[in-house]
């Protein structure tokens, strides 16, 4: 089988593993314990947090370690919500993940007025649009950091510094920009991540709040890393995050760029299919690479494609329109293109080889359409 | 008797779009009943009325009997028109 869904989550990193495991065996004293096994962990616990938070460029108590990046983006916005219930209009995109639309569409059932931002011709924010939507009762905005479909990486350090000239709070879910793309959290006053996207384990991620933000927690208990998520500190866990953004800051260059060309290798060969177009822009990380391949329906294609020992995905998220892809949509303004999408994604681990299988197969595939 | 049965998801995003718009529907007309189910949460009444991929799902019964489907993300006068028109 070949992969090709690096963005649905990627392989673990021997590495990681190890470290993971060494951490679990030798630090499995509950950090929390006031004896010297506990001291033991806390002490390798801080270090972890201390990497995660120079990864993030952020101060170890402004990262908050969460379960998954559901977590985090729920923690984020149901918890500013709770801190601050005398604004309730709150600023999204359609491009969002599940867990932002779920929490907000969780808020909306509470009489909160969501509203969504469009996007330019180019599938990116519309900034002057955004300027004219905040009002004196918005409490947040909240905008995903790459479009997980078409790859395209958004302005959100502008979008950030827009917010806190209004005086607004600023929430980022940046999950599909960690380990593909350089990004500066000043002017963003919340982050949310998962290690299993960055060749890290599932089952960890990190919501990043700076500290002038108030948080009221979702879960309340004992006191764990920080006061804003309770439970025990999952040692291992922690120490392979930390683990998984050390080598993707260290090896980010060699990886980026091994991306990059094959991005370029996979383009050159597929936009001569007279039948695929490529929606993936100027705009978009390498690592997402969006086509539509004209005819073809991506429940029937996908089947197709996984018989034939290729995993990769289509739209990622509900769009209420059945195999429509609002992102596509966005960029393209062609419904038929915006059917027919496919989302393939690369990693500094898929080989040529793999790509010319892939290409291969894609051709059978489009005579087999044009033979319909 | 006029029933509107919608079926939606929290993390789906036309949904989301379409709640403020059934909203004013619902506000509109008031004699008509409307009962709201959750694709996940309400498995067990949803699942036996099929509604496939594409949500959020509008089904219409006069008198206990289903008369119309509709699906997906519409404008509130489209949805209007569908509703009014069975």
């Amino acid at each position: 089988m070949i992969y090709l869904d690096y963005s649905a989550t990627t392989p673990i990193d021997p590495r990681v593993t190890e470290k993971w495991v060494s951490v679990e065996t030798s630090f499995y004293a509950n950090a929390n314990s006031d004896h010297i096994l506990g001291r033991e962990s806390k002490r390798n616990n801080d270090e972890s947090i201390r990497i995660i938070a120079d990864y993030f460029k952020v101060l170890p108590k402004e990262v908050i370690i969460m379960s998954s990046a559901v977590e985090a983006n729920n923690t984020a916005i149901k918890g500013l919500a709770e801190k601050f219930p005398q604004k309730t209009h709150i600023i999204s995109s359609a491009l969002e993940h599940a867990s932002v639309i779920g929490a907000l569409s969780f808020l909306d059932q509470r009489d909160y007025e969501i509203e969504t931002l469009g996007l330019d011709d180019e599938g990116r924010y519309d900034l002057d649009q955004l300027n004219k939507m905040i009002r004196e009762d918005t409490l947040l905005v909240t905008l995903i950091g790459v479009d997980s479909e078409t790859g395209i990486r958004q302005p959100i350090e502008e979008a950030g510094k827009l917010c806190h000239r209004h005086h607004v709070f600023f929430h980022s879910d940046i999950t599909q920009l960690v380990g593909k793309g350089h990004f500066d959290l000043t002017d963003i006053d919340m982050a949310s991540a998962s290690a299993h996207k960055v060749y890290g384990p599932k089952g960890v991620a990190v919501l990043i709040k700076k500290a002038s933000v108030p948080l009221i927690p979702l879960l309340h208990g004992g006191h764990s890393f920080t006061p804003y998520r309770s439970s025990t500190p999952q040692n291992g866990l922690v120490a392979a995050f930390a683990e998984t953004l050390r080598l993707s800051s260290l090896e980010f260059d060699d990886r980026f760029i091994k991306v990059e060309k094959l991005n370029v290798y996979l383009r050159s060969k597929l936009e001569v299919f007279p039948e695929i177009h490529i929606n993936s822009n100027q705009h978009s990380i390498p690592h997402l690479f969006n086509i539509s391949i004209q005819g073809s329906r991506p429940e029937e294609g996908l089947a197709y494609f996984s018989d034939h020992g290729l995993c990769f995905s289509s739209k990622s998220a509900c769009s209420g329109q059945d195999e429509f892809s609002a992102s596509v949509y966005a960029i393209t303004r062609d419904k038929a293109l915006a059917s027919s999408s496919y989302r393939i994604s690369l990693s500094h681990l898929t080989t040529v080889e793999e790509l010319d299988s892939l290409i291969k197969v894609m051709k059978t595939y489009c005579s087999k359409l044009c033979e319909k | 008797m006029r029933k509107i049965v919608i079926v939606s998801a929290v993390w789906c995003h036309a949904c989301l779009t379409m709640r403020k718009r059934i909203k004013a529907l619902k506000e509109k007309y008031p004699e008509w009943i409307w009962v709201d189910l959750d694709l996940d949460l309400d498995d067990d009444v949803v699942d036996p009325l099929k509604v496939g991929k594409l949500i959020p799902v509008f089904i219409i019964y006069e008198n206990d009997v289903e008369v119309k489907r509709i699906a997906g993300e519409m404008s509130q006068d489209a949805l209007e028109s569908e509703l009014n028109y069975v």
